[in-house]
Parts: structure tokens; sequence; C-alpha cells
């Protein structure tokens, strides 16, 4: 059985096929699926470091402020398009162009529809 | 739910509120063409040694193993499945003596600070 | 009628907890040097600790957890690690000094050298914390923190120009040594709004089970017990001022040189009175960062912690204070020289305060900790500010020590 510790997402850089940096893994979706937990996406930002800080208002306009974070949007990458083998190295299974398709801005809203990569059984629409 | 935000580090508590630890590691298990699946949470200084990097946690890892046995030469997990509730804190349905999560503790108490008057 | 009783008490408490051998060394230092110019470094310190304490208080009883647990739950071990190393270190020196502190005394009142006193200090100090539960630790140290009260009775029985003490609340610039003048400042700064302070704070509140119905009870606490700690402050700087100053002390170099303070005003019992405030006061801090480093390290790593459990029910937590103590006596009982570890303690204090301050702006923003309770407008300008002076100081204690320490 292939097993990975997933803590050891946190904060990496996401890599392109081609080895350009996309972003950061600021954070890991799951969902209950009966009695099991499984993860369905990986939010994908620009910026690393504060990945577990850009949840807050104040935080995020403190951010602003000092201008350590450029976040206009960020990416909801489905599990199926990112390869977490080596968490330490995670890798984009799809293509640049297919990236733009699963922009959210910053409100979490989605610029475009959503990818309909989400495979994950049991979802409630 | 969100991972890093709502999982990780959060307090472990057990069955009778016991404080056992923080969650220091998730595990999840690859399948081929389905989603990853969480198997447990993973407590333990390996873990957060591994999270500092490679060399730290193997150097851990042969820490605990030459002090602890064989029993503690992997981290200590608790299955996805014992997970009650994941507020607050994370309550998780086993009691942590019949664990070897405390063993440590239970060490310094029996040899060092058990024999200091007054314990 | 019982939560005035509790206020009182946490007033009491914060009076005799503020004051430890960092203030009393600072302001006496800052008080033979530049007489009254320097006090409003300690206001200015004082209001910076009331907003950091009461944040503190606020967050542990709204969200039942401590800022040191928050900390690492918020940010990840990772994150937490940096915070973590730079405040046991810091405590590691503060305690250090503390110990001399109570060493010191010890001599004083013995004539026998400070080095053997240390090794004793902390066993005191460690046998405290091994029987005695919270509430008595607490109390105890509130109880006898009063006698700390003469020097504001002595500062007032000095008669001093007032309009001259007015004046020094403002900021001025200094007529001499001015790396000397911002050094002290920056000491000043680091004594008054330490970590330990803050931290230790909130990790009570959940010790004596504090929850929403003491958030009237926190902003009383935070807001007088500081500023009456604030007050000794003052009080001890004035003293030096007028005795030690006036009388062509201006430089403190040794520490056999501070019983004289409260000599003209008290005769002999001036010099009883110094070394029991200087000997309870220290040896109150001692204990408060002994638990603090127990509970950092607890609390970061989700053991179990509790200052009234018995030992055998949380070893590891009992393990590091036991550690803690031994390692801190072993700097004074080489013959490190405490007043001069006093000073660079608070310096290295002032330092580090980004590291553990900046938590604040978002832990009490957080929704899910403090829930409505959030910092409104002019508590998160006060953290900010803090920060920034933080960074301030981060920068200019070090070079400020090469220059103008002595």
């Amino acid at each position: 059985m292939a097993t990975v510790n997933l803590e050891h997402l946190a904060g990496r850089r996401v890599l392109s096929l081609r080895g350009k940096s996309v972003g950061h893994i600021e954070e890991i979706r799951v969902e209950r699926d009966g009695d099991e937990l499984l993860v369905t996406e990986f939010h994908v930002g620009i910026f690393a470091a504060f990945e577990r800080l850009s949840a807050l208002p104040v935080g995020t306009e403190v951010l602003d402020l000092f201008r350590l974070r450029h976040r206009d949007y960020m990416y909801r990458i489905p599990w199926d398009m990112l390869d977490i083998s080596d968490p330490a190295r995670p890798r984009l299974r799809c293509r640049l162009e297919q990236l733009s398709h699963m922009k959210v801005g910053a409100d979490g809203k989605g610029r475009s529809p959503a990818s309909t990569a989400h495979a994950s059984p049991g979802r409630k629409k | 739910m969100d991972l890093l935000r709502d999982l990780l580090d959060k307090q472990v508590v057990d069955r009778n509120q016991v404080k056992i630890g923080k969650v220091d590691g998730v595990v999840a298990e690859l399948r081929p063409g389905r989603p990853p699946r969480v198997l447990a949470i993973e407590l333990g200084s390996i873990t957060l040694a591994r999270r500092l990097g490679a060399r730290p946690g193997r150097w851990m890892a042969w820490l605990a193993k030459t002090l602890g046995g064989k029993r503690h030469a992997e981290p200590h997990h608790i299955g996805w499945n014992k997970v009650r509730d994941v507020g607050v804190d994370i309550d998780v349905d086993i009691d942590v003596r019949r664990t070897a999560i405390f063993d440590w503790q239970d060490w310094l108490r029996d040899h060092v600070i058990g024999r200091i008057p007054g314990a | 009628m019982k939560k005035l009783i509790e206020i009182s008490l946490g007033i009491v408490t914060s009076v005799g907890g503020f004051l430890e051998v960092g203030s009393m060394a600072t302001a006496a230092q800052a008080g033979a040097t530049f007489g009254f110019q320097l006090i409003w470094a300690i206001l200015l310190g004082t209001i910076c600790i009331i907003f950091l304490v009461e944040m503190a208080g606020r967050f542990a009883a709204v969200s039942h957890h401590t800022i040191i647990d928050a900390i690492r739950e918020r940010f990840g071990f990772n994150a937490f690690l940096w915070p973590l190393l730079a405040t046991l270190l810091v405590n590691f020196l503060v305690m250090s000094a503390e110990i001399g502190g109570v060493a010191i005394a010890a001599e004083f009142a013995t004539g026998i050298g400070f080095q053997w006193w240390a090794l004793p200090v902390a066993f005191l100090t460690w046998l405290l914390l091994w029987k005695g539960t919270f509430g008595f630790i607490e109390k105890g140290v509130a109880i006898l923190g009063l006698v700390t009260l003469c020097f504001v009775v002595a500062a007032v029985m000095l008669k001093p120009d007032w309009e001259a003490v007015a004046a020094g609340a403002i900021p001025s610039l200094p007529g001499h040594d001015a790396a000397n003048y911002w050094f002290m400042a920056v000491s000043i700064l680091g004594a008054s709004i330490s970590p330990y302070l803050f931290t230790f704070y909130s990790s009570g509140a959940i010790e004596d089970k504090w929850d929403k119905t003491y958030l009237g009870a926190n902003r009383a606490i935070a807001g007088l017990g500081m500023t009456f700690g604030g007050t000794i402050s003052v009080g001890v700087l004035i003293v030096a001022a007028l005795v030690l100053g006036a009388h062509g002390i201006n430089q403190v170099e040794d520490y056999h040189q501070l019983p004289l303070m409260l000599i003209p005003v008290f005769g002999f019992w001036g010099f009883v009175l110094f070394v029991a405030s200087l000997a309870i006061a220290c040896f109150g801090a001692a204990l408060e960062i002994g638990l603090q480093q127990a509970y950092l390290v607890a609390q970061g790593f989700g053991w179990t912690w509790g200052e009234d459990l018995k030992p055998r029910q949380d070893p590891a937590f009992c393990g590091v204070y036991t550690l803690s103590l031994l390692l801190a006596a072993i700097p004074i009982t080489l013959g490190l020289d405490p007043l001069k570890l006093t000073i660079f303690s608070m310096a290295l204090t002032a330092a580090s305060l980004p590291l553990t301050v900046v938590p604040f702006l978002f832990l009490l923003n957080d929704e899910r900790y403090v829930g409505e309770h959030r910092n409104g407008v002019i508590s998160n300008a006060a953290v900010i500010f803090i920060i920034a002076l933080g960074f301030v100081l981060a920068v200019v204690s070090i070079p400020l020590q090469i220059f103008g320490g002595s």
C-alpha cells in the first residue's frame, strides 16, 4: 500500500509538467464519504510561507500592507490533477492551460466554470 | 474540512478526556484512479522530526528505537475510524493507556519523577 | 461579591508579579544615571503590557486555549518552533537573573556570597512548584509581593519635584551619553513587556478556569494590576534618582550600591525592606518563569499539564521545570554577575518581542477562537504598534548593547 504523510505537502511548491512553478500548497480539502475521509482538492496559492495565515481578514490586510502577499487568485486543483507520491515535490498532472479553469478569486468565488474532474463518489451537489 | 487548518497540529484528547498530544501528522493511502484516503493521524517525535527534514527524522527514529525498542521505531497511529469529533479538540475513541504513546512519560514517572519524594 | 474578591486578588497578583529583578535593576540604573528622564519608557512599557495581558486573558477565557496552544495549532509546528526556541532561551536567561536576584538578596542579608545561594534558591523554587498548587503560589506571591510598595512610599516621602517627575513622563532627548540612554530605554521596555508575563497570564487563566464571565474581571486585572506594577517601577526610579543620582552615584555598576536606596528614608529598615523586596519579587518571578517554561513545552507538544496536578500525573510537565531550574542556577553558581546578566537579558527580551507578539495579531482576530470577542480597532492598533516597536528594538538592541551597555 502506497502511503504518504500529508503534512509534508504544506507550503510545498507545485511544479508543472515542464518544471515551472505554479504556486504553493496552501490547504488540502478533504470530505467524508461514509466512514472514509477522502482528499478532494488542493488549494494552491502564490505565496508559501503564509498559507496558514491567509484565512483571516486582519491578517491578510496586514500582509497586503507589507506586500508579503500578492493574492489575486488561488487554484483549486482536483485530487487527480496533482501527483503527490513524493510529497516534497508535488507535480501537476494536467497542462498549464487547463489550470485557468481552476482559478478562483481571493474571495473564494470561481471565475470560470469549475473543473469537471470531480470524481469523488457520493459528493453532493 | 480543511486538513491543514482544522486537523493538523490540533490537540488530541482520548476517551477519558486525557490530553494525548497534538496531531503531528496525517497518513493517507494513495490509490490509482481514486482519491487519496486518509488512514490515520500520527503522533510522536519521529513525525515531528520528519517535518523538519529527512535527516532529523532518521536521527529521531534511530533514537526512539535505541531507547524504546522496536515498538517505538515507527510513529504512533490512530486510525481515522477512531476519530469521533473534529472540533476545538480532536476526540478519539481510544484509551491512551492501552497504547504506547505515553510509554516515555510512564518511564519518566517510574524512574525519575516518581522516585522524588512528594510526587 | 466573589468576583470582586477575585478581581482584587488578580490585581494584587499582577502587582506582585510585575516587579522583578529586571524592572528593579533597569529602573534603578535609569534613575541614577538620567534622573526622571526615562519615566516615559516605563509608562510606554506599562501601557503595552496592559494591552497584551488583557488580550492574553480574553483569548484564554473565550477559547479555553492558551496562547501557546493556539500558536502551534494555528501556525503549524514548523512555524511554532522558532518562537518556542527563542522564548525558551530568553526565559532561561531571565530565570537565571531572577535566581541571581534572590541570591544577591541572600548575600546582603547574610554576607555569604551569592554564588553559594544559587542552588539553594533554585531548590526552594522547585520545592514550591513540586508541592504547591497554582492558587497557593498565585496568592502567596501576591500577598508577599506587596512589600514592594515600600518603594512607592519611599518615593513619596522623599518629596520629589512632582513637576519634574511629570516632565519625565514625556519622552525627551538625553543631555549626555545618548547611546547609554537609549540602551536603558530599550532595557526598560524589555523589562516591562516580558513575553513570559502575558503567556503566563493566559496559562493562569486556564488554571483558574476562567470563562466568558471573567472578561470584565480580566480587563480590570490587566489594567489596574499592570498600572500599579508600573507605578512601583516608577517609584524605584524616583528613589534611585533622588538617593543614588543626587549623591553622585551616576552609574549603578555594582549591585552592592542598590540597597543604599532605601536607607535615607527608612534607616536600617530601609535595608531590610530592600532585601525583602528584592528577594520576594525575584522569587515570585522565578516561580512564574519556571512554570512558564513547563507550560511552553507541554502545551506546544500537547502533553498533560497543570500545576494543580500531582507530579505523577504530569511527569513531563514537571520534568521540564525541574530541568529548567537546575540549568538556570548554573550561570549564577559559576559567578556570572547577576546585574550584568539582568540588563543583558532585558535587552534580549526586547529583541525577541516580534516573534512572540505577531501571533496576537492573528489569534485575537480569529473568530474560531475568540468568536465575537475579537479585537476592536484600538486593540489591533496597539498590537501593530507593539510589533513595530518590537522590530525597532530588535534591530537596535544589539548595537546599543555594544556601544551603550555597561
